[in-house]
Order: C-alpha cells, then structure tokens, then sequence
C-alpha cells in the first residue's frame, strides 16, 4: 500500500462516515420525534463536509495516477483522465447527492423534503456501485452492496446521535427511542449480514477464505471479527443495557457503552474502504 | 429435503458469476525478455480485460527516457499500439506502464527486452 492508498483510504472512510451520518440523521429525528429546525444548518455542515472529502478523495486519485508527487494532484490531463472513469463518476454522484441534502436542509415542504432526501439516498448508494470491485460484479453483487450499504449507513449513522439522546432526554423517551432502534435493528442486521456474505462470494468467488489465504482475506477476516464484535456489544445493549435503562447512571453506562459501539463502527468502515480500495480478492 | 437440494443448487448457480478481479498484461510486442534486431514501430500491450492506459514510458538501461507516442486513452480498451518515436540503439530497454481497471484501481507493471543491431 503506498501512501496515496494510505490517505485514499483514510478519505474514503470519512466519506463513508458522512454518508452514514446524513442518511440516518432524518430517520434519527423520525424515531425520537424531534422537531427539525427551518434551515437545517448541522445538516449544511455535514453536507458541505462531504463535498469537500468527496473532491479532495478525487484529486488524492488524480495523484495516485500521476505519480509526480503532490504536484501531479493538478495535473490537468490526469485530473481529465481520472473524470472520465468510475472514481470521477463516484465524485459526481456524491455531488449530486450533496447538493440534493443541501436542498433538504434548506426547505420546508414536507413533499419536497422526501423526493429530496430520496434523491440524496440513491445518489449516495449508487455513487458506491461504480467504483471498487462492485463496478464489475454481476446484478447482485451489486443489490448486495447496495443492501449492505443501507443497513450499515442506518445502524452506524444513528450512534452518535444515539449517544447524545441517551443522556439528553428524559429518561422514559430515551428508553423509548433505545427500544424502536433495536427493534428496527434485529430485523436489519440478518440483511447486513447475509448481503456482506453475498458480497464476500461476489468479489473472491469462494463463500469463505480458503488456502492460500490472500492479504484480501485476512482483512475480510478482521473486519468479520469486528463484526462479530459489534454484533456482541449491540445484543448487550439491547437485551440489557436498554431494558434496565431507570436511572442516570443507566443511561450514562449506556452512553459510553454506545461510544465504545462508535469505535468498533468507524474501524468496521475503516476496514471497508480498504477492502473496496486498496485490496484484491485474487 | 430434495426441495432444499435443489434450492441450494440453484442459489448456488446463481452466484457462480466469476470473481472480480485486478487485470494483468497477457502478453506484448515485443514480448517480455526478447532479443530483436531493430527498433520496433510500436509497443503492443494485451491486457487480459480492459483497462484505460493512462501511461507507458521507455527506459534504457542508464536511465535514459525515449518518447512514445501516447495518448491517455478515455474508453477502456483490452490492447494497445504505442508508436516509437525514436531509433532504438543496440541495448536493454524496460517498459513501464500504468493504467486503470474498470473498478478504478491503479495497475502498474513492466517488462524488459532487448535491441541487438
């Protein structure tokens, strides 16, 4: 890995990160009733954030190709090259996303507001299917992806805010909103699961790791275990931490429960971006 | 369980898309380690899928850059033809070249042959 996979791969889990971030924040807000502001102005930040991440994630590609050090990240004959080809369709997809959030912040019909969000939503996703090995996998390689994607974004886009609402509302509603996430949770996470199967079988072309084990398959296998990791922390929320969440010192046990929660997450993304960048199945 | 049987064989056939993977060079003119006996009109290279070539450069053995005439191609293509602009002296010259895969990924490699006049 040279250092421009190195910091491509940095970039590309913040991206994640922020994708994360934007789509689950109106669920969020839905599940712990909030009133939204008139103008969005954190969702701006957010929005404005990853436009920048997404443009910077691109001209990192342009020096990767270049190759002349930090000057070949403007040089215009590779910065046409890199556009023309899956990294400047992700870019330009993550834009369009982007800009369809910063309407959704900005507006106030509740119409508007859905087509706009479901804009973002299929840009965002879509933008991750033409780079990486799912631009070549077959159609449901890519249904895979797109599952997984979803799951993911809506589960680790919520911790954070999870986090402030555990300590921030009263007690009862905390509870509540704890309750309806882990709900919706149980029926998502079996989809995450079997869809990162999928998507394991769609870019090595074996359901496990088998001898000679690849350098793909020992990062496939830390992230699984991560995985499994974080499935264990949230099973203990849900059937322990939530149920006995009575006082302020429950739901503080449970914030910072919930950060370790956050850790395991952004490593999980992390360990994705590599595996989609930096790594080949074969 | 013969329903199972054949409901697992099916997901199995299914899922039996190939695998992706990052393509190589299969095979160029000149070829790898060949000795020939006068400058060659262009370098071929065959990739085993395709790819965008983003760059070839000509080395001799002490270092010396000669010019190619390439172009960054903008559609993905499995070969290409570089012409040689320069008369090659008798030597070692190695290719380096580095293009994209149809997933974005960066592919380098190179190969060396010989002129003997």
């Amino acid at each position: 890995m040279t250092v421009w996979t190195g910091v491509g791969v940095v970039i590309l889990t913040v991206i994640f990160v922020l994708n994360a971030t934007l789509i689950a924040s109106p669920y969020i807000n839905y599940l712990a009733d909030l009133a939204r502001p008139k103008v969005d102005k954190k969702g701006l930040v957010l929005g404005v954030a990853l436009l920048l991440m997404s443009v910077l994630y691109f001209f990192i590609n342009v020096g990767n190709f270049a190759g002349e050090g930090l000057s070949g990240l403007f040089d215009t004959n590779y910065i046409r090259f890199m556009w023309a080809g899956p990294v400047g369709l992700f870019t330009q997809l993550q834009m369009a996303g982007v800009l369809a959030w910063l309407i959704y912040c900005a507006i106030q019909s509740s119409h508007l507001k859905t087509i706009t969000f479901l804009v973002t939503l299929g840009a965002l996703s879509i933008s991750f299917l033409s780079m990486g090995h799912a631009s070549t996998a077959a159609w449901w390689g890519k249904l895979a992806l797109l599952a997984h994607l979803l799951v993911a974004w809506f589960w680790f886009g919520s911790l954070y805010p999870l986090r402030k609402l555990a300590t921030s509302l009263p007690i009862a509603e905390a509870q509540s909103v704890m309750m309806k996430f882990g709900a919706h949770m149980s029926g998502s996470v079996p989809v995450l699961l079997l869809a990162g199967a999928l998507l394991y079988r769609s870019a090595s072309g074996h359901w496990l790791p088998s001898p000679p084990v690849s350098s793909y398959d020992i990062v496939f296998l830390t992230k699984l275990s991560l995985v499994i990791l974080i499935l264990l922390l949230a099973a203990l929320h849900k059937l322990v931490f939530v149920p006995q969440l009575k006082t302020p010192a429950k739901a503080k046990r449970l914030q910072t429960s919930v950060t370790w929660e956050i850790v395991l997450a952004i490593a999980i993304l992390a360990i994705a971006a590599a595996l989609s960048s930096a790594f080949s199945p074969n | 369980m013969k329903n199972v049987l054949k409901i697992l064989v099916c997901v199995s056939l299914l899922f039996s898309a190939h695998a992706s993977a990052h393509v190589s060079l299969i095979s160029s003119e000149p070829a790898a380690e060949e000795v020939i006996t006068e400058t060659p009109k262009v370098i071929s290279l065959r990739f085993a899928g395709e790819v965008r070539l983003a760059k070839v450069k000509l080395h001799a053995e002490d270092g010396t850059m000669f010019p190619l005439d390439h172009a960054m191609s903008m559609t993905p293509q499995t070969a290409f033809s570089v012409p040689v602009k320069a008369n090659l002296p008798t030597g070692s010259y190695t290719i380096y070249w580095t293009a994209m895969g149809s997933d974005g990924h960066k592919l380098t490699g190179d190969f060396s042959f010989s002129v003997n006049k």
